[in-house]
C-alpha cells in the first residue's frame, strides 16, 4: 500500500512554501542517505522496549473535537491516526475526493469522523463545509464537494478527523504497539504515560524514571499550530482597539504561555504565513462608567487563565471590568459568546492556510461566509497566497483577536532516537526507537 | 362576699404584687450582671485579636527578613535585571512567596514597575503604586495597604499587611514588597479564635467574612490602618437564652409560689373564718330563739378565742336573764291576776262596806245625836276623798275610818 503524504513539512517559523520545498528535493535526496548513514553509525535501532513518558497536562480524556492543546492532540494521536495519513487520497473529478482505505481499516470509521466533524458545533465544523456528502464504495469513501476545494486533502490532517486506529492501543494503563496499524508496527513495544505537573515531570526526567517529557516549557523552534484567541460577543467591536492597543502579544507569549509559544498578530501562524507586526493602535478613551464583561476560558488550560488575568489587568484602566469565568472545555468550545461575553478559545489549526482561515471563520461565527470564501480561493491560481491575502483582509472584520500560538515542548533522553514531528508539530512516537547501549 | 374568699383573694393579690415587684427587679439586676460579664468577655477577646494582629505583623516581618537574605531572591533580582528578563521571572515571585506563608509579594524596580508579582502575575511590567508607596515608609514597618488581585468580577482591591525590603544587585535596587492579605483565611482564623463573625470591611464593603453570629449581636470594630476595618460581631444569643432561662425559672417559681399562696391563703382564711362562721351561726340560732347556744373554741386562738369565750359567757348570761325575765313576767301575771281578783272581790264588798259604814254612821249618829250633833258629818267627807263614786251617802260626823285593802300575793 502506498501512503500519500499530505504535504511537505514546514521546517521553520519562516513558513517555507510548497514550491521551495520541491526545489530542494534533489539535494535532500542526496544528503539524506549520507546523514542517515552517519546517524546510524552512532546509534543503532533497537526495536522494542517501553517508553516512559511524562505528560504535562491536566486533561484526563481527549476528544478529537476538543483536542486543541498540543499535549492533548499528541495523546489523541497515540491511539488515533490523522485521516490524511491513513487513507490514499485521489481526485476522480475536481468535485470528488476519494479516500481509499487500507484493508485493516473499516471505511465506516471515516464516515463516522466526517459525520462527527460536520455535525459538531465546534470550530472544526468549518473544515467540513466544502464537503457536500459522502458515500462508501467498497474500500473507498467518496466525498462529493460543493466546489473544487483543492486544499481539502490537507485540511483532513486535522485532529478533529482523526480515526481510532493509532499506532498504539490502550491496554490497562499502558499503550501497547498496535500490530495491525496500517503504516506498520511501531518500533516500541509500549508507551506508558504519566500525567504530571511541570515540576514533577522535570523531577521524573532528572531521576531517569521517564525518558520523554511532553508539554515541557522549552524554547524549541517548532511548528506552532495551536492558537489562542479572544472571541468577542455581539456589540463588543469597541473592545478590539482597547485590546489591540494594550496587549503586547510578545509579552503574552513570553511570560504567560509556557514555551514553545509565539505571538500571533494575524489569523495565520508563522508556519503558514509570513508575520507582520501588528500596526500600532491608539489607546481609546477609558470608559466611564466602566463596562462589566465576562471572560470565559477553559478551566483546564493554565495558559488561558494567565492570559485572562493579563487581559483583566490591561483592560481595567480602559474601563473594562472583566469577570473571569473558568468554564469546562466542552461547554466553551460548543457555544458562541453572548452579549457582554468574551471567550478565550484555543484551536488546533490545520496545517494549511485555507483550513486555518475556514476554522477562524467558523470560530468567529461566520459560517455563512465560508462558501463565498471557498469560492474565492478556488478561483485563485495560488491557493495559499490567496488564503494569506484573505486572512489579512478578513482579520479586522472578524469578531476575534488572535493572541498566541503554541507548539509542543519535548524533552527527550539521549536513548530516545528518531523523534520526528508531524505536520502539526507533534512528535511521532510510532517512529521512535531506543538507541543501542 | 364571704370573708373566707376575701381573705383568700387578699393573699393572692399580695403574692401577685410581690412577684410583680420582685421578678422584674431581679431580672433587671441579673440582666445587667450578665451583660457586664459579656462585655468583659468581649473586651478580653478584643485584646486577643490585638495580640493576633501583632503576631501576624511579626510573622510578616520575619518572613520578609528571611526572604531578603535568601539566595532565591538574589537570583530573581539578577534575572529580573537582565534585558529581556527570562520568562521564568513571571512566576518567580510566586515560588518565593508560597513557601514563606506570604499572600502578597511583588518585586518592583526603582520606578515602581512590577518585575514579578506573586499575587498577580499578570501585573508584570505594570506599575504598582500602592505597593511602591510602601517602600517610602520607614524600614521594617508593617503597613496596611490595598493590594490589587484578580477577582471573579474583575480586579479587586484587597486590604493587606505588607512591608518592604530593598535588595541591591550591583547598581540596581529591587524592592521586595510582601505580606499577608486580610482575606477569608484570616477572617476564619479570627472567627475561630473569638467565636464571633468576623468581617474585614474595606471601602464600606465586606471584603472577607467568616463565622456567624445569631442575633442579637454586639459589634466591635478595630481599624486596620486607614484601609480597612475589622468588624467583630459577637452573638448575644447565649445571653438572651440565659436570660430567658432565668426568666422561665423565675416565672416557674413565681407560679409555684402563687399556687402555694392560693392554697395557703385558702387554708389560712378558712382557719381564720371558721370560728367567725361558727359565731355567726350561733348568733343566728340565738336570734331565732334558741337559748344557751355555745361555740366550740377548740380551733380558735388569740382574740378569736377571747371573742368566743365572751360570746359563750354572753349567751349564758342571756339565758339567765331570760329565765329571770320569764319568772318576773310570771310574777307580774300573778300579780295582775290577784289585782283583778282583788278588784273583783272588792266590788261586792264596797256596798257591803258602805252599808256597814252607813250602818256605822247611822249608829254613830244615833249615838252622837245623843251626845253631839256634828260627828256624822265629818265621817262623810273623808270617804269622798279616798274613793270613787260614793256620792250617794255622806259620812256623818263622828264616823269611823276604814283601813285600806291589803295586797294579796299570788303565792
Amino acid at each position: 500500500m502506498t501512503k500519500t503524504s499530505c504535504f511537505p513539512l514546514p521546517s521553520g517559523p519562516s513558513g517555507e512554501g510548497q514550491g521551495e520545498g520541491l526545489t530542494r528535493r534533489p539535494l535532500t535526496l542526496i544528503l539524506l542517505p549520507l546523514l542517515a548513514t552517519s546517524a546510524f553509525a552512532g546509534s543503532r535501532a533497537h526495536p522494542g522496549g517501553t517508553l516512559q513518558v511524562a505528560l504535562v497536562s491536566p486533561s484526563a480524556t481527549v476528544d478529537p473535537l476538543t483536542a486543541d492543546a498540543p499535549v492533548d492532540a499528541l495523546r489523541l494521536l497515540l491511539t488515533h491516526q490523522l485521516l490524511c495519513r491513513v487513507v490514499e487520497l485521489s481526485r476522480p473529478s475536481p468535485t470528488t475526493l476519494r479516500l481509499t482505505t487500507p484493508p485493516s481499516i473499516d471505511p465506516k470509521l471515516i464516515t463516522d469522523a466526517l459525520q462527527r466533524v460536520s455535525t459538531s458545533t465546534t470550530a472544526a465544523r468549518g473544515l467540513a463545509v466544502p464537503i457536500a456528502s459522502w458515500s462508501i464504495k467498497g474500500r473507498a469513501v467518496e466525498l462529493q464537494l460543493k466546489g473544487p476545494s483543492p486544499d481539502l486533502e490537507r485540511m483532513l490532517c486535522h485532529p478533529a478527523f482523526a480515526i481510532p486506529v493509532g499506532a498504539f492501543k490502550a491496554k490497562a494503563d499502558r499503550l501497547e504497539a498496535f500490530d495491525e496499524q496500517p503504516s506498520g508496527r511501531p518500533h516500541l513495544d509500549a508507551v506508558v504515560l504519566q500525567a504530571a505537573d511541570a515540576r514533577t515531570a522535570e523531577r521524573l526526567f532528572a531521576q531517569r524514571r521517564v525518558q520523554l517529557v511532553l508539554g515541557a516549557a522549552t524554547s524549541d523552534e517548532v511548528v506552532q499550530l495551536f492558537a489562542t484567541a479572544v472571541v468577542l460577543g455581539p456589540g463588543l467591536a469597541a473592545l478590539r482597539p482597547a485590546l489591540e492597543s494594550t496587549i503586547d502579544r510578545g509579552d503574552l507569549a513570553r511570560f504567560f504561555v509556557p514555551g514553545p509559544a509565539g505571538p500571533l498578530p494575524g489569523l495565520l501562524p508563522p508556519s503558514l504565513a509570513p508575520q507582520f507586526p501588528a500596526p500600532p493602535v491608539a489607546k481609546p478613551t477609558p470608559l466611564n462608567p466602566p463596562r462589566e464583561l465576562s471572560l470565559l476560558f477553559d478551566e483546564e488550560a493554565a495558559h488561558e487563565k494567565s492570559i485572562a488575568q493579563r487581559l483583566q489587568v490591561k483592560l481595567q484602566p480602559l474601563g473594562y471590568r472583566l469577570a473571569l469565568k473558568p468554564t469546562p472545555r466542552g461547554q466553551l468550545r460548543n457555544r458562541r459568546p453572548a452579549e457582554g461575553e468574551v471567550f478565550l478559545q484555543s484551536v488546533a489549526l490545520p496545517p494549511t492556510p485555507t483550513g486555518a482561515l475556514l476554522l477562524w471563520l467558523e470560530l468567529a461565527g461566520q459560517h455563512a461566509r465560508i462558501p463565498a470564501v471557498l469560492q474565492q480561493l478556488s478561483a485563485a491560481p495560488d491557493l495559499d497566497a490567496r488564503a494569506r491575502e484573505l486572512a489579512l483582509q478578513l482579520a479586522p472584520e472578524l469578531p476575534l483577536i488572535p493572541l498566541v500560538t503554541r507548539g509542543l515542548g519535548v524533552v527527550a533522553a539521549k536513548e530516545v532516537q528518531h523523534l520526528t514531528r508531524d505536520a502539526l508539530g507533534l512528535p511521532r512516537l510510532d517512529d521512535v526507537f531506543f538507541a543501542t547501549e | 362576699m364571704r370573708l373566707r374568699w376575701t381573705l383568700a383573694l387578699a393573699f393572692i393579690a399580695l403574692s401577685v404584687l410581690q412577684i410583680a415587684v420582685v421578678v422584674p427587679l431581679a431580672l433587671r439586676n441579673l440582666s445587667a450582671l450578665l451583660s457586664g460579664q459579656q462585655e468583659a468577655r468581649v473586651d478580653q477577646l478584643m485584646v486577643t485579636v490585638d495580640a493576633e494582629a501583632e503576631r501576624l505583623q511579626g510573622d510578616v516581618r520575619r518572613s520578609m527578613d528571611e526572604l531578603a537574605l535568601s539566595q532565591g531572591l538574589e537570583d530573581v533580582a539578577r534575572d529580573a535585571a537582565r534585558v529581556p528578563a527570562p520568562a521564568h521571572v513571571t512566576t518567580a515571585a510566586t515560588a518565593l512567596m508560597t513557601p514563606r506563608g506570604l499572600d502578597v509579594l511583588a518585586l518592583l524596580d526603582e520606578q515602581g514597575r512590577t518585575l514579578s508579582s506573586g499575587h498577580l502575575p499578570a501585573r508584570l511590567g505594570e506599575p504598582d503604586d500602592p505597593l511602591f508607596a510602601v517602600t517610602k515608609r520607614p524600614a521594617r514597618t508593617v503597613t496596611a495597604t490595598r493590594v490589587e488581585l484578580s477577582g471573579a468580577d474583575g480586579l479587586v482591591s484587597a486590604p493587606a499587611l505588607v512591608t518592604a525590603r530593598p535588595i541591591d544587585y550591583g547598581e540596581r535596587r529591587v524592592w521586595a514588597v510582601g505580606g499577608v492579605l486580610l482575606s477569608e483565611a484570616r477572617a476564619k482564623d479570627l472567627s475561630r479564635l473569638t467565636g464571633a463573625r468576623v468581617e474585614i470591611v474595606s471601602d464600606g464593603v465586606a471584603h472577607a467574612s467568616a463565622g456567624s453570629a445569631a442575633p442579637p449581636t454586639l459589634t466591635r470594630t478595630l481599624p486596620v490602618g486607614d484601609v480597612a476595618t475589622l468588624r467583630l460581631i459577637f452573638s448575644q444569643a447565649d445571653l438572651v437564652a440565659t436570660r430567658s432561662e432565668v426568666l422561665r425559672a423565675f416565672l416557674g417559681f413565681a407560679g409555684v409560689g402563687l399556687l402555694l399562696s392560693v392554697i395557703l391563703g385558702f387554708l389560712v382564711s378558712r382557719r381564720i373564718t371558721r370560728p367567725v362562721e361558727a359565731l355567726t351561726d350561733a348568733a343566728l340560732k340565738i336570734s331565732s330563739g334558741t337559748p344557751g347556744v355555745t361555740v366550740d373554741a377548740q380551733d380558735a386562738s388569740g382574740e378569736l378565742k377571747g371573742l368566743i369565750d365572751t360570746f359563750n359567757r354572753m349567751t349564758g348570761d342571756l339565758k339567765d336573764a331570760t329565765n329571770k325575765l320569764v319568772a318576773s313576767e310570771r310574777v307580774a301575771a300573778w300579780q295582775e291576776v290577784a289585782r283583778r281578783l282583788a278588784h273583783e272581790i272588792k266590788n261586792p264588798l264596797t256596798p257591803i262596806r258602805m252599808s256597814l259604814e252607813t250602818l256605822l254612821a247611822a249608829h254613830s249618829m244615833t249615838a252622837s245625836r245623843a251626845s253631839s250633833p256634828r260627828a256624822p258629818a265629818r265621817c262623810w267627807r273623808r270617804s269622798t276623798g279616798s274613793n270613787a263614786s260614793s256620792t250617794s251617802s255622806a259620812s256623818s260626823p263622828g264616823c269611823r275610818t276604814l283601813s285600806s285593802p291589803r295586797t294579796i300575793s299570788p303565792r
